[in-house]
């Protein structure tokens, strides 16, 4: 418990600093913040300014017409014809990674938390390791992991009738297939904070409910998951901006078989906008699902610093 | 610990909305000059390519302009960084003006629009396929110069393949190399069958209906990538990617040189004499590894590079491999063949030295000092004479190939022109797909008319059904 | 971490009987954690075995010797060489640019990060809400939406296709700054502050003689975040850089496997010797050295310093 307590205790400023000058202590906080406040400027908000000002923006010849588009970029944006699948897509997507991750997060956290000791310990960095095969790497692994040619897991594919690997690359398969790659190098870490919150849930509270009587398995149910609950909400909602982003793992899976497109180059949202921009030169339309995908990211944040009481800080009550 | 209330949400809210409508105002402020310094770059850009144009105009025989001694950066693949390297050390003075960038072509196009909205960063010369000389050369892209003032009539008749490099009337890029479609067949297999080549795509459906029946298991082709458009529809006329100008495209599959094509299909692929695994499926591999493959139409790079170094690799047979002019339709007056892959060298209408990349370029595409040895069949026909050298005396083949390579070569034809979009991966993900879904190809052809016609009209083409 | 691998059955046996009754396990429930979790350990620990072993095999040893096998130690050097003919030892400079980008990355953003969080913490000062209030939100909003915009704004600037415009826009780490922040204001002994203060201790002092010592777990957490998140960066350098030489690892092994007749048999014309097994010892490569870091790093988070960063 000392460790929440660490947390919660928090200064009040005012009584740290209560110098003659304020102005001299104004300046020492500028300067110290002022690095980060440029670089916060320069590449945290500036690009999300500078694709607002593109959604607005008319090419002519390569060159661009600031604000020469009026709203017709959102509109070429919202009605281009893949679009539509491109939504339909991340939104299957979604549907089967957020509640597989969600799911898989708290069951591994609760099991390997019924029992704590060495052998946990080593199943939790096990679990945690492969967070290292991160990016390209994990999408190359992918691409030899459901080759039932290569595959450890070769009987597995095999009994659900899968061959090779043309038969499991398919685009119905995606889903699936990129949610497992997400699962895999993603768990750990979440596993590993999920386990240290179970950490902070009191031992006498676990104590006394076992000499009630309770199993294991309630104890996980109705008293552990109750006290991480906030963290799945917290998780739920940062999986879900980061997942709505996909991009590298259908476009590397696109190379799993020469001469096969599997995912195609706009399979999702962040596909076509770069596909948009990059391909057909519609810079201004890009910008449009850019910006989309950043208000989907905005609304969560949002969310989990206003409503869900996660980031605490006196900066969320100061007025 | 309830420290929330609504009040500094508000505010925070308050603070927020108006600090981003603030930064907005400031950017809009800096971009005024940002715009402006655009302009005059642009302006810049312009007079280059007034300077550029009046040299042109002032003579294909001295091609001098710009600064002969300015850098030029080159950008190419792996296997064509040593012919770079090779004509720096055949013209030592010009090489340490040529900075040479490994990069992947697939993101020229990419990368020149940015290069136009930031003003600066083109490379001067690039190695890419017709298909991306196509989109770079789009009023957005804007980027290759026209070679016509720089290559004499009489190199230019030389090419083939050259229509590919030619956009309204411009020639846009030089080929490298040639891909034309051939039929490959197993020399050996054929003759012990008693089976005798098909001369027309009616033939190699007679012979594929027989081989399943006679010999099942044994294989004459392959639908199962996207190279089979250009294999069988590339080799029947029909117009799945026609371009008509830089702005009308037609495209039709339901019309009668695409349903032959698809009927074809259909019947090889339920003999199973066809096979529906993609050629670079290692069961196809296999397949060859067997011998099982009697024929199979392909591109001009088979030979070395799939039937030597990977379907012949395991069991190598001398003399085993031969070559045929692709089949052609009984009702056709001639014979027409498409090509997978084979690029070409392109080069930036703004490059400040014009002579050295020019002079670049002609020599990669014509100087038999590299060409002669060069990985691919080059496009340049006395180039293509010098090549021939290097691959008669290959034991693999039953015959020496390259007469045969040849005359293909001259069955391109340019109604099967690059396109701005992707068509191959529209075929993969429409026909490739439904195959492996157990559809047919002729129930397909409805579809794939669907997926290319918004695809053509989202890069600014117009689409029409029928021959104007 | 005092012992990962290698505990008998015998002692996890014994160890079970112990606490069964403590931890309210009946034997049912304990056989189906165990097998449950044997499970996950599969999914998790079978790629990673074939990924350490696929670098011994060759491309027919890779097939046909059974996915979990060794195949020779020689192999390694094999692979070792045809990666080394790729573009003029391209890996070489891959390797040294990720750790160049890392490193500068590492360093840059927690020197940034520190004092911010520091003064976030224990100085009020206008503006101060509003710093916290983006930190948060920039911190949530993932990046990779503003990539191609990021790009227009650093071409502006001439520093597209340099270390610059993979560095800099990773030396912002907000996620660092609100870790900082939430360290300074639950860990700093505001006694031990004011009576420096009373001392005539000037800010940077304070900050330079009892902040920053006091943060060196903080620092350590910091640094294996920004470490782990740089290495593996893809798609920042993947739009930033054109010139091979400049790509680190990440870009460097997906321009690989893009050009590889290893993956793509279509390419075979590169001629290049490339097999799987060399793909997957670059993959080694990049993930050894993090997987080293996280077995370390790991006690940092199951701590609870990060779930304290998001507690009530």
């Amino acid at each position: 418990m000392e460790k929440s307590a660490r947390f919660t205790g928090v200064t009040k400023p005012d009584e740290v600093t209560r110098p003659p000058r304020k102005f001299v202590r104004y300046l020492a906080a500028y300067l110290f913040s002022l690095p980060y406040l440029i670089l916060m400027l320069a590449f945290g908000i500036g690009p999300a300014i500078y694709a607002l000002i593109i959604s607005f923006t008319s090419y002519k010849n390569g060159r661009p017409q600031y604000f020469g588009a009026g709203l017709s970029n959102y509109s070429k944006a919202v009605s281009d014809f893949r679009f539509g699948s491109a939504i339909g897509n991340i939104a299957q997507y979604l549907i089967i990674s957020i509640p597989v991750g969600i799911f898989g997060v708290i069951s591994i956290a609760l099991l390997l938390h019924a029992r704590q000791g060495r052998y946990t310990d080593f199943l939790r960095t096990l679990y945690f390791v492969p967070g290292a095969v991160a990016g390209p790497t994990a999408i190359l692994l992918a691409i030899f992991m459901f080759d039932p040619r290569l595959s450890p897991f070769a009987p597995l594919l095999k009994a659900f009738g899968f061959q090779t690997i043309t038969d499991v690359a398919r685009i119905q398969n995606l889903p699936v297939m990129i949610t497992l790659i997400g699962f895999f190098s993603g768990t750990g870490g979440w596993v590993a904070i999920f386990y240290g919150a179970l950490q902070g849930v009191s031992r006498e509270l676990l104590e006394a409910a076992l000499i009630d009587g309770c199993s294991a398995f309630q104890l996980a149910i109705h008293i552990k998951l109750p006290m991480i609950y906030r963290y799945v909400v917290f998780m739920f909602i940062l999986t879900f901006a980061g997942h709505i982003q996909l991009f590298a793992e259908p476009l590397i899976l696109n190379d799993i078989s020469a001469g096969n497109t599997i995912a195609g180059p706009t399979y999702s949202p962040n596909m076509l906008s770069y596909f948009l921009a990059f391909s057909e030169g519609n810079f201004g339309a890009a910008a449009v699902i850019s910006l989309l995908m950043v208000l989907v990211g905005l609304l969560g944040a949002f969310i989990i610093i206003y409503g869900t009481k996660f980031y605490k800080t006196d900066a969320t009550v100061a007025s | 610990m309830k420290l929330l209330s609504v009040k500094p949400w508000r505010f925070h809210f308050l603070v927020l909305v108006s600090l981003c409508f603030g930064l907005v105002l400031a950017a809009c402020g800096d971009n005024t000059p940002t715009a402006a310094t655009g302009a005059t770059t642009a302006a810049a850009g312009a007079t280059t390519a007034a300077a550029g144009a009046t040299t042109a105009a002032a003579g294909a025989t001295t091609a001098a302009a710009g600064d002969p001694n300015a850098t030029i950066t080159v950008w190419v693949d792996d296997t064509r960084k040593p012919a770079i390297t090779q004509f720096q050390q055949k013209f030592p003075d010009q090489a340490s003006k040529i900075k040479i960038e490994v990069v992947g072509r697939g993101g020229f196009p990419g990368k020149v629009l940015l290069f136009n909205n930031t003003g600066k960063g083109w490379p001067d010369v690039v190695f890419a396929e017709p298909n991306l000389v196509a989109q770079v050369a789009d009023t957005a892209h804007n980027y290759p110069l026209d070679l016509t003032p720089y290559v004499s009539a009489d190199i230019k008749s030389k090419f083939a393949g050259l229509d590919d490099c030619i956009f309204d009337g411009k020639l846009f890029c030089l080929r490298n190399d040639l891909a034309q479609n051939v039929l490959w067949f197993n020399k050996k297999l054929m003759d012990q069958f008693g089976y005798t080549v098909p001369k027309t795509w009616e033939d190699y459906l007679a012979l594929g209906l027989k081989v399943a029946q006679e010999h099942p298991g044994y294989v004459i082709g392959s639908v199962g990538d996207n190279q089979a458009a250009e294999t069988f529809f590339g080799g029947s006329n029909c117009p799945l990617q026609r371009s008509l100008g830089n702005s009308q495209v037609l495209i039709n599959t339901a019309d009668p040189n695409c349903t032959r094509v698809a009927g074809m299909l259909d019947k090889l692929i339920a003999a199973k004499a066809v096979s529906k695994l993609g050629p670079f499926d290692p069961d196809f591999a296999k397949l060859g590894a067997d011998n099982k493959i009697l024929m199979l139409p392909a591109a001009s790079w088979y030979g070395q590079y799939v039937f030597k170094a990977t379907y012949y690799k395991a069991n190598p047979t001398d003399g085993q491999l031969g070559v045929a002019e692709p089949p052609k339709w009984a009702a056709d007056s001639k014979t027409y063949t498409a090509a997978h892959g084979g690029a070409a060298w392109t080069v930036f209408r703004n490059t400040k030295n014009p002579k050295l990349a020019t002079d670049l370029i002609l020599w990669l595409t014509t100087s038999n000092d590299y060409q002669a040895t060069a990985p691919t069949y080059p496009a340049y026909i006395p180039a293509a004479d010098a090549w021939h050298a290097t691959i008669q005396n290959d034991k693999i083949y039953a015959f020496d190939p390259y007469p045969v390579l040849k005359t293909s070569a001259s069955y391109l034809y340019p109604e099967w022109s690059p396109v701005r979009y992707d068509g191959l991966t529209s075929y993969a993900k429409i026909v490739n797909a439904g195959l492996k879904d157990g559809k047919t190809v002729a129930s397909l052809m409805e579809p794939l008319q669907k997926d290319l016609v918004p695809l053509a009209q989202a890069q600014g083409y117009e689409v029409v059904t029928k021959s104007p | 971490m005092r012992t990962m691998f290698g505990i008998g059955f015998g002692s996890w046996w014994k160890e079970q009987q112990l606490h069964r009754r403590r931890n309210g396990l009946s034997l049912g429930g304990t056989i189906i954690r165990f097998v449950l979790l044997l499970i996950f350990a599969l999914f998790f620990g079978l790629p990673l075995l074939w990924l350490v072993l696929a670098p011994t095999k060759n491309e027919n040893q890779l097939y046909n010797l059974g996915s979990i096998s060794f195949g020779s130690w020689g192999r390694i050097g094999e692979a070792w060489d045809h990666l080394l003919g790729f573009n003029n030892a391209a890996i070489l400079s891959w390797i040294t640019n990720s750790i160049f980008y890392t490193i500068s990355a590492v360093i840059l953003s927690v020197i940034i990060v520190v004092p911010v969080g520091y003064v976030l913490a224990t100085m009020r000062f206008p503006g101060r809400g509003l710093i916290l209030t983006l930190t948060l939100i920039t911190m949530i909003v993932p990046g990779s939406a503003l990539v191609l915009p990021l790009f227009m704004e650093l071409s502006l600037v001439n520093l597209v296709d340099t270390p610059w415009a993979v560095i800099l826009p990773t030396a912002f780490f907000p996620f660092g700054v609100y870790l900082a922040f939430i360290f300074y204001a639950t860990s700093l002994p505001t006694d031990l502050l004011s009576a420096a203060k009373v001392d005539g201790c000037n800010e940077w002092k304070l900050f330079q003689q009892i902040a920053l010592p006091l943060a060196v777990p903080l620092l350590g957490l910091l640094a294996f975040l920004s470490f782990n998140a740089n290495w593996n960066n893809f798609f920042l350098p993947f739009v930033m850089l054109n010139q091979d030489t400049m790509y680190n690892l990440p870009v460097g092994l997906a321009t690989l496997a893009g050009v590889t007749p290893a993956l793509h048999p279509e390419l075979a014309q590169t001629a290049s010797p490339m097999v799987k097994g060399d793909l997957a010892l670059v993959g080694l490569i990049m993930s050894l050295p993090v997987a080293l870091v996280f077995i370390f790093a790991q006690r940092f988070i199951v701590s609870g310093s990060l779930a304290g960063s998001i507690k009530e």
